[in-house]
């Protein structure tokens, strides 16, 4: 016999039965209540430690049964099997195992799944869709966050023969270069969607500073960071950042309860994106080929890795804590600039054997 | 009965250690000797044998008691408690596995972990000698859920593809958050019970235009404004100036039609908080929030003078340092407004809005303490910091708990609350098809 607290589903009205089980049939007596269920037409609510037991009988009535024996009791008789999930979080040892799957999921995501995502999500978006995402992106920058370039008119045309001369014959997308001035940029280029590369006039000026022009060795150098730009390109290496980054933003987000991370603007997303250190290479690695093709040496690619270095070196924000310097794609003091100039010294020599 | 273990101090009843309450009296376990006084009843023998229903013969004590002495002569209610019986420790396991599957399943599963979620805080909260349940379809949920990121996708994109997508968005979400939200409250009323009745919600439409409108406003204006007037901030300004300041009519009267439409059975709800009565708590947090602000902006300067003193040589490193001690006593600024502006405002509005909601014989008590809950949000954020977010679940049951401990309902019986002639409907037809436009959106 168990005591419990029969509702029926009509009113409020708590009343006191006891149950009696025998075989397959379960009988609920009390005052003025005699009734009896098979218990195939009875379903037992999820069990929790000190919650009472919460019995559904059919059309809303249920009852309710407190004392752990009368709980116990109900288990045996209704031959109650807890559900996969339901024994997997009963146990501590369960917990470490959801523990330890969780972080596995979350390595595995950052270095494996979302990459692989990008790749097949990117290889599916038609060129087309990406100029246009450019096109209307273009605009929103242009709001504050490029200013119009001061380069005189003969710098711009050099810059732009240079620029034609590093473009591959048959680019994914048609090229188009911008001169735009950014200071948060620093001496800095940027590929946008659709086949745009924006250069800022600091970089221009990094290059230009020991000679005063933009020939011989400085118009090679200002080829590496173009070569380089529109290995992103060719890669769509902008909308694959984008991709990871929001999937990144929603996976942070449902973890940690905050959607103000995913609501923010894209245009600025896109231009703080950091791009992985492979896709990084890939780029180098398009640049390298480009060079070869030309007959250009690497190595003036290597020297102007060591410029930028130094010149973030004693930059202004030199003496800012590195976490608040804004991180930024080519100048950025990546820990592997020493190893991306070591790789084009030795592009230039295997190109001299 | 044979495991008797406590015998009732109002009324002598033997009970059973598992039970929190008497069952002949309701009066609970471990009540004070004031709160016993209130069960002392000296008729209430004679109750047991005034017979007055016909179509449900009379039930042995439980509830019963206290109603049919209240039919014949209406004496003083009374007070029951609620009683929390979950544990952190327990809800840890539920909560980690839960996160466990939703990761593995691409979030899919948490409209599942939702459903065992609710149930676990419903099914552990017992009030006069019964439990709350929560009885959600996790696909209705999973279908709010996916209409929920659908949303939030085209909001996030809104503008990066055009300006008229952007406008057509905005429209959009200004037409249906208002019916989304609606329902979404109706969703979760309609399917928590209590002693197997079910809540409801029963507010129009029109009511949720008028109060969800300016909250949309204040969330969706300033990026309407932004891209479509770029050059002119002081619309957007004056705008937001505007909203921001009668925030709390805002959300006043968001909490009056949350409230006002509440129903327990065929039994409605009625809220007397006026529109005008967060004003008080909203104005006493913005000055402490000012009083704050100007006792920041004194120790910032003073430990700029001191840091300036010892750097003085070296101008490139104090101005470093001064941004840096800016963010820093702007980010404690913050915490200190959140830590304690935040618990004050969540106090105040929940014992407001409460205190001011009644169903026909019932009255709600809410008396949360602003120190104690201080105290206990200090301490559950510092915890969860220190243990990386692992601490969160037990962080969750102890505010839950502290809430409850809190509250108290008086009222005579639930023997006359029946079934709404809405929920009596679905049950008879005994389908979810009801269920169909009934999405849940919380997070």
């Amino acid at each position: 016999m168990i005591s419990a607290t029969y509702f029926d589903g009509r009113s409020a009205a708590a009343q006191s039965v006891e149950l009696h089980i025998k075989d397959d049939v379960i009988n609920l007596l009390g005052k003025g209540i005699n009734l009896f269920f098979t218990i195939d037409q009875l379903r037992l609510n999820e069990p929790f430690l000190a919650a009472p037991s919460f019995l559904e009988l059919g059309n809303g009535a249920h009852i309710e049964v407190a004392s752990s024996e009368g709980k116990a009791a109900l288990h045996q008789a209704l031959d109650f099997q807890p559900s996969q999930i339901v024994r997997w979080q009963q146990k501590w040892v369960g917990a470490l195992i959801a523990t330890g799957v969780m972080i596995g999921l979350l390595l595995s995501a950052y270095f494996w799944g979302i990459p692989k995502m990008t790749e097949i999500v990117v290889a599916r978006i038609p060129d087309s869709v990406e100029q246009q995402l450019g096109a209307e992106l273009i605009p929103t920058l242009e709001n504050g966050f490029f200013t119009p370039s001061g380069l005189s008119d003969q710098r711009m045309e050099q810059a732009q023969k240079i620029f034609d001369a590093i473009t591959p014959a048959h680019p994914r997308v048609p090229m188009r270069l911008l001169f735009r001035r950014a200071p948060s940029l620093g001496a800095n280029a940027v590929a946008l969607p659709g086949g745009t590369i924006v250069v800022t006039d600091q970089m221009i000026a990094t290059i230009t500073a020991k000679t005063g022009d933009l020939k011989g060795d400085q118009a090679i150098q200002l080829a590496g960071v173009f070569a380089h730009e529109i290995g992103h390109v060719e890669n769509k290496h902008t909308l694959k950042a984008l991709l990871s980054n929001s999937a990144l933003a929603v996976i942070s987000a449902s973890l940690f309860g905050d959607f103000s991370a995913v609501i923010t603007a894209m245009p600025v997303a896109l231009i703080h994106s950091e791009y992985s250190r492979n896709m990084e290479a890939q780029a180098d690695e398009f640049a390298i080929k480009r060079f070869h093709q030309l007959g250009y040496s690497t190595n003036h690619m290597a020297n102007l890795f060591e410029l930028l270095h130094k010149k973030s070196a004693t930059d202004d924000l030199g003496d800012m804590p590195s976490w608040m310097r804004v991180a930024t794609d080519f100048s950025a003091s990546h820990p592997s600039d020493e190893a991306r100039i070591q790789r084009f010294r030795q592009a230039a020599q295997e190109q001299e054997n | 009965m044979p495991n008797d273990d406590w015998k009732c101090a109002a009324c002598g009843q033997s009970n059973n250690l598992d039970s929190h309450y008497c069952l002949a009296c309701l009066c609970p376990a471990d009540a004070s000797p004031e709160q016993v006084a209130q069960f002392l009843r000296p008729n209430t023998l004679e109750a047991t044998t005034n017979d007055s229903s016909q179509n449900s013969p009379p039930m042995t004590p439980v509830a019963d008691l206290v109603t049919e002495q209240e039919a014949t002569n209406p004496a003083p209610s009374n007070i029951h408690r609620f009683h929390f019986t979950g544990s952190g420790a327990e809800y840890f396991k539920i909560w980690i596995v839960n996160l466990c599957l939703t990761l593995a399943t691409l979030g899919i599963y948490s409209a599942w972990a939702k459903v065992r979620r609710l149930q676990y805080f419903d099914r552990n909260t017992q009030i006069a000698g019964a439990v709350m349940n929560f009885h959600g379809n996790p696909m209705a949920i999973l279908k709010g859920r996916l209409i929920a990121v659908l949303l939030l996708v085209a909001y996030h994109y809104a503008f990066g593809f055009s300006k008229i997508f952007g406008v057509v968005v905005i429209s959009v979400l200004f037409v249906i958050m208002p019916w989304l939200l609606r329902n979404a409250l109706r969703f979760r009323l309609r399917n928590t019970s209590y002693r197997g009745v079910r809540f409801d919600f029963t507010g129009h439409l029109s009511g949720a235009y008028m109060s969800y409108a300016p909250l949309l406003a204040i969330f969706l204006l300033p990026a309407l404004a932004g891209a479509l007037f770029p050059k002119e901030p002081i619309v957007l300004g004056t705008m937001l100036i505007v909203l921001y300041l009668s925030w709390p009519i805002i959300h006043a009267s968001m909490k009056r039609f949350q409230q006002s439409y509440l129903a327990y059975g065929d039994q409605s709800a009625s809220y007397s908080g006026s529109i005008f009565s967060l004003i008080k708590p909203y104005l006493v947090s913005f000055g402490f929030g000012i009083g704050l602000l100007i006792g920041m902006f004194i120790l910032f300067f003073v430990s700029i003078g001191i840091l300036g003193a010892i750097f003085h040589k070296d101008v490139n490193t104090s101005t470093t340092w001064m941004m840096i001690s800016g963010f820093g006593f702007g980010l404690l600024c913050a915490y200190t407004m959140y830590l304690i502006a935040g618990p004050f405002l969540q106090v105040r509005i929940w014992n407001l809005v409460w205190n001011n909601t009644q169903f026909p014989g019932f009255t709600i008590r809410s008396e949360l303490k602003f120190g104690s809950f201080l105290w206990l949000q200090t301490m559950n954020l510092v915890l969860t910091l220190l243990t990386l977010g692992l601490y969160r679940p037990f962080a969750v049951i102890r505010t839950y708990q502290y809430r409850l401990a809190h509250m108290s309902l008086t009222g005579s019986s639930f023997d006359l609350v029946t079934q709404s002639q809405h929920a009596q409907s679905v049950a008879a037809s005994g389908d979810s098809a009801a269920d169909l436009f009934d999405i849940d959106l919380s997070f």
